[in-house]
């Protein structure tokens, strides 16, 4: 009986392969449908990055990150986003307390000291509050009273909006929007997950979520993607695709000139290799296509693209002008 | 390594597959090439010429195949075919950049090498599962159709002859070319006739060797506006050359030196006139020189010439040439009375020939003059008692004898230049003949019988039996009134469709209409520049005649 030797490297893809398999699975279990949005969730969470959701409410974008915390065996916190949050109520405070007759000031942590946190509704707080969850994200630490506490990893964001009700709202500055690594569509369910959903959720028993995997599956996950080959050409290709969305740059589409006034970072082009490099595994490959990189540059980038006042008049979609980008890199 | 063939044999399969592409593009490009060549000719009449089809044809094929062989696919794009073709997402093309990147030693590979080596067994698995029958060649049907076709419309088209139109032209400039050679041969001949022929003076007032140049520049050409625009060249030098033989002069003084001396009877006047009026001025040159008083020998120096020989032999002299200059005197005094009156009537100074005698009558009047010093002196010395003449008259005479010799020289040029001129005008009428033959206008004119040498008229009214000639092919016969001179008033025509008589009703006109109008420009208070002018009129656009004499005045 052979015995095929599997380098190091092959057992971490088909570690990587596996779990990721196995978390699907198992939140596929009670979310219904949705496979794009718990894939993508799932590579952002492998690659470190935060996710902006957006979707009208009662689609399941609570009952997604909830599902996902029970599988990945990780701390999940919620923080419903509203006018008159303060940042202390995201990141913590200093409360004054009496110990052994002493008062002393004593830190309270947050609600961001945890590992997945659900940022309800995050366009609704005032810009402050939002700056303060932002720069959590971002540091991964928090600086209270010249104090930095670390917030433990993996450390994972999914922020949602309303796309409706935008009466209240404070829109989240550009600047900020780029510090999520993907943003992500939650749209309707189709006839049947509609029903499936109501056959799963209306019963009397409930889906049991397992603890597939936890925290340290996901740092090693996010280690073995690192390590897949990306060839000068398609690295080319995906610098050539992020330039492409800038309209002072002679080679960008028509489109482009016309409709954006600002295009994707660096930043943008880092998320979409990482997540390139995550779908490349999946795929059983160890390196990346093209391919890899058409599927992650629409999540990547439609929210790092700024569109120009003409743009939106119009009702451009980002969606279709980083498909012209693509279009014009791969030509 | 089986990447490597793997790759390899999809860059060979790709190098043929741009051969045989580049191949057939090159196939429809001669194809179109021949069908515009073909086009080309075909259009305008003429048959397409096979010596630059078929190179034009062979070298586009050829660049095309030269093309397809040096533009050959290089490895990344047999590997990017690859990924295309079987869906391989990139594998082939970052297996070869790794592999050429962990070669590099100076490039710093970010790849785990362990990665690397996973990228090539999956690489080589691939390459071992794909089907490689998929590699088929694909022929572009269409355009090697396409090509191939019009090839074989345009090598068709090889065969189609010139249009009717096209041959008749073709055949009428090899015509014009041909009998242009044949006049310029003829030409040369002619003038190397007259070189063998002509003396010294005769050849230099025609400036034969201009003349033989002229010809020799002449360019042998097909094109008929070509044909003409040489003759007519030539025909313009011939006559500047006409023009600048100012002979007309000499010649106008002395015929009026020949009437002016039917007034004497002595025998040498009549001699010298009758040599005038037959135009052998020469002879009435030599006649003159041949009056020169006797030459003093060393032997007779001492003894001079009795007195009364010279007087006699001055005497003689001088009828004839005080006669001469008469007529040089009368003719400036109504030249005179003309120019003033044709200054009044032009508005403008007419300077030329009116205001200038011709060199002979100055030549004869300075004989006039000296034979006049020559008799005072004899008379002086016949007063003086002497019998023999002093040193003054025999100065005196032999100043009369260069003069004598002189004039006799000029006499004798101008009688050269007369026959140059003739010969000139019979060249240049002989050159309007030869032209409308070279441009097949009408049959060559000494080449039947009825016709005479270029270069020679002839003389419609010594024309006593019937002549033959042709024109155009037609037969034309002259009739004239038996036992009465003068041109003939019709002629009968036989043509292909029968034989009418034409009458020379027109061509009777015409001569009349010349005869009237150039006695009518002999007036004296006629320019001189209109005689000539109206003179040269009529000899360009007629065949050029002889003068005739009157019989009553000879």
């Amino acid at each position: 009986m052979t015995q095929t030797i599997s380098s190091p490297i092959e057992e971490a893809a088909e570690h990587f392969k596996a779990t990721f398999k196995t978390i699907r699975q198992e939140v596929g279990k009670f979310i219904v449908g949705q496979d794009d949005i718990i894939e993508n969730v799932l590579i952002s969470i492998c690659c470190g990055g935060h996710v902006l959701l957006e979707g009208v409410p009662g689609l399941g974008k609570t009952a997604l990150v909830n599902t996902l915390s029970q599988a990945l065996n990780l701390d999940f916190q919620r923080i419903q986003f509203t006018p008159d949050l303060l940042p202390s109520d995201v990141v913590g405070t200093q409360v004054l307390i009496e110990e052994n007759g002493h008062r002393q000031l004593q830190f309270q942590k947050g609600p961001v000291f945890c590992n997945i946190l659900l940022a309800d509704e995050i366009n609704r707080a005032t810009p402050k509050t939002q700056s303060a969850l932002l720069e959590t994200m971002q540091e991964k630490r928090v600086t209270v009273a010249n104090k930095t506490h670390s917030i433990g990893l993996p450390f994972f964001v999914l922020a949602t909006q309303n796309p409706i009700e935008n009466d209240g709202t404070y829109a989240l500055p550009e600047a900020q929007l780029d510090r999520f690594f993907f943003k992500l569509y939650v749209t309707l369910p189709n006839h049947d997950d509609f029903k499936e959903i109501l056959n799963r959720t209306g019963g009397i028993e409930q889906p049991e979520i397992k603890a597939v995997a936890n925290g340290e599956d996901i740092l090693k996950m996010g280690h073995t993607l690192r390590q897949v080959a990306i060839s000068d050409e398609v690295q080319d290709y995906l610098v050539k695709a992020v330039r492409m969305t800038h309209p002072e740059n002679d080679d960008s589409p028509q489109e482009i000139k016309q409709y954006v006034r600002n295009g994707a970072s660096p930043r943008a082009a880092q998320s979409i290799l990482a997540a390139a490099r995550g779908r490349a595994l999946l795929d059983g490959r160890f390196h990346v296509a093209r391919e890899d990189v058409d599927e992650c540059a629409i999540p990547a980038m439609r929210h790092r693209l700024i569109l120009s006042f003409e743009g939106e008049a119009e009702g451009i979609l980002a969606d279709d002008l980083i498909r012209k980008a693509l279009s014009a890199a791969a030509k | 390594m089986k990447i490597d063939q793997f790759l390899n044999k999809i860059q060979r399969h790709l190098n043929l597959q741009k051969f045989i592409s580049t191949v057939s593009w090159s196939l429809l490009a001669a194809g179109i090439i021949g069908i515009v060549y073909a086009l080309s000719y075909i259009l305008r009449g003429h048959a397409m010429i096979a010596s630059g089809y078929w190179p034009l044809i062979g070298s586009s094929i050829v660049i095309g195949s030269i093309i397809a062989s040096v533009n050959r696919n290089s490895r990344e794009e047999a590997a990017h075919y690859a990924d295309k073709k079987w869906q391989l997402k990139d594998l082939m093309l970052t297996t070869i950049q790794l592999q050429s990147s962990q070669n590099d030693n100076n490039k710093q590979s970010i790849s785990n090498s362990e990665v690397v080596e996973l990228i090539v067994s999956q690489a080589e698995q691939q390459a071992a599962k794909v089907n490689q029958d998929k590699l088929t060649l694909k022929w572009p049907k269409h355009i090697i159709f396409t090509g191939t076709s019009l090839l074989a419309v345009s090598i068709y088209m090889l065969t189609i002859p010139p249009s009717e139109a096209v041959v008749m032209k073709l055949a009428h400039e090899n015509m014009i070319e041909s009998r242009s050679n044949e006049v310029r041969n003829e030409l040369e001949e002619y003038l190397d006739e007259l070189d063998k022929s002509l003396d010294d003076d005769e050849k230099e007032a025609l400036k034969l060797d201009e003349l033989k140049q002229w010809v020799e520049e002449m360019k042998i050409t097909g094109n008929e506006r070509e044909a003409m625009k040489q003759f007519a060249k030539l025909e313009q030098k011939i006559s500047l050359n006409l023009s600048q033989m100012n002979h007309a002069k000499e010649e106008r003084a002395l015929k009026k030196m020949a009437q002016e001396l039917r007034k004497t009877d002595s025998q040498q006047a009549r001699a010298i006139r009758k040599d005038i009026e037959k135009r052998d001025y020469d002879k009435a040159g030599k006649k003159l020189e041949d009056m020169q008083f006797k030459k003093n020998t060393e032997s007779s120096q001492k003894k001079s010439t009795p007195l009364t020989e010279q007087q006699k032999k001055a005497a003689m002299m001088r009828a004839i040439t005080k006669r001469m200059a008469n007529a040089n005197k009368s003719s400036n005094q109504s030249s005179s009375q003309g120019q003033s009156q044709g200054n009044q009537s032009n508005g403008s100074g007419s300077n030329g020939d009116n205001s200038q005698q011709s060199e002979i009558a100055s030549m004869v009047s300075q004989l006039d003059k000296t034979l006049s010093e020559l008799e005072k002196e004899l008379r002086k010395c016949e007063l003086d008692g002497k019998k023999l003449s002093n040193q003054k008259c025999e100065s005196l005479c032999n100043n009369i004898n260069d003069q004598l010799c002189k004039l006799s020289k000029k006499m004798c040029q101008t009688s050269a230049q007369c026959k140059a001129s003739f010969k000139l005008k019979c060249l240049r009428q002989g050159l309007c003949q030869s032209q409308s033959y070279a441009l097949g206008r009408c049959n060559k004119p000494s080449s039947r019988p009825g016709g005479q040498q270029a270069g020679v008229g002839s003389n419609h009214s010594e024309r006593q039996e019937r002549s033959d000639h042709l024109a155009n092919g037609n037969m034309a016969q002259l009739q004239g009134i038996k036992n009465q001179t003068g041109p003939s008033q019709s002629s009968v025509e036989e043509a292909e469709s029968g034989t009418a008589i034409s009458s020379k009703n027109e061509s009777q006109r015409e001569r009349s209409y010349q005869r009237s109008f150039e006695s009518f420009v002999q007036r004296d208070d006629i320019p001189e520049e209109l005689k000539s002018g109206v003179q040269n009129y009529f000899e360009s656009i007629h065949q050029y005649q002889e003068p005739t004499i009157p019989a009553d005045q000879n």
